[in-house]
């Protein structure tokens, strides 16, 4: 009798997901509690522009971001140019992805995968634990699908709440990890004119 | 040139960089002085990094679908 192959459970890549210990994991989120708009801020129906491969073109989304951009670059009470449009990273919450990704990996790839996302050996990607009532299971930040918006559309969208001081560490940890890797190229020293 | 963490000079210095940098656990950690006077050392951590493969890719494009709300083509 054929058997079905096992997949990968929400409950077990939840599970995985969390496991690995990261100092103050548990402590990842604070209230906002009068914090102005600005990096770290999680906001509900934030919209956005974004590459549809699928069919090459261009498609406006909502969802759950995070708010990249410092706040003091989108104060409108500070007397300074280009502060209207900031970064955002949307986050894919880990439901979604475990199912998807259960569509082209087996049940062992997909945890293994989850599992070094969770333990950082995926520069792109940084695991969020979960957001009661938001991200119940937690979600990620893909560090390659950073987009950007106006910040009309984040003074419309719901503020959550915003990472910790531990969760900045994280966040700080991973953009580091992610975007200041020394260039694998060699740089040429010759100056062109 | 290249100390690796395995030599002993390195391997002290890495061995202190991997106690302060709790976030990268088994990152491999080098000292480069390439192109640089020996008193001076530039370090770089890098952490090992799995291909993100292009079924992976597809099932975040998918994900992030699922995770938000398509308004329309721009």
């Amino acid at each position: 009798v054929a058997t079905e192959p096992p997949v990968l459970t929400v409950r077990d890549a939840y599970e995985i997901a969390a496991a690995y210990p990261a100092p103050g994991r548990d402590r990842f989120y604070g209230a906002l509690a009068g914090a102005a708009l600005g990096a770290g801020v999680i906001l509900q129906d934030v919209e956005y522009p974004l590459f549809v491969i699928e069919d090459g073109s261009w498609g406006r989304f909502t969802s759950l971001a995070m708010v990249l951009t410092h706040e003091c670059d989108l104060d409108q009470e500070n007397e300074r140019v280009l502060n209207d449009v900031a970064l955002v990273c949307p986050i894919i919450d880990l439901e979604s992805f475990t199912l998807r990704i259960n569509a082209v990996l087996d049940c062992a790839t997909a945890s293994r995968f989850i599992a070094n996302v969770s333990a950082r050996y995926i520069n792109r990607l940084l695991y969020l634990p979960a957001i009661p009532d938001h991200l119940p299971l937690g979600g990620y930040l893909y560090l390659n699908l950073l987009t950007n918006t106006h910040l009309s559309k984040l003074t419309s969208a719901a503020p959550i709440c915003m990472l910790s001081p531990d969760g900045f560490r994280e966040l700080d940890f991973a953009v580091e990890r992610h975007f200041l890797r020394p260039k694998a190229d060699r740089m040429p020293f010759e100056v062109t004119q | 040139m290249l100390y690796s963490s395995g030599m002993n000079f390195g391997g002290v210095v890495a061995s202190s960089l991997s106690a302060m940098i709790g976030h990268a656990p088994e990152s491999e950690i080098r000292l480069l002085s390439d192109r640089l006077p020996a008193a001076v050392l530039y370090v770089t951590v890098s952490t090992p990094s799995l291909a993100v493969t292009p079924a992976i890719d597809r099932a975040l494009r998918a994900a992030h679908r699922d995770s938000s709300r398509f308004l329309g083509r721009i």
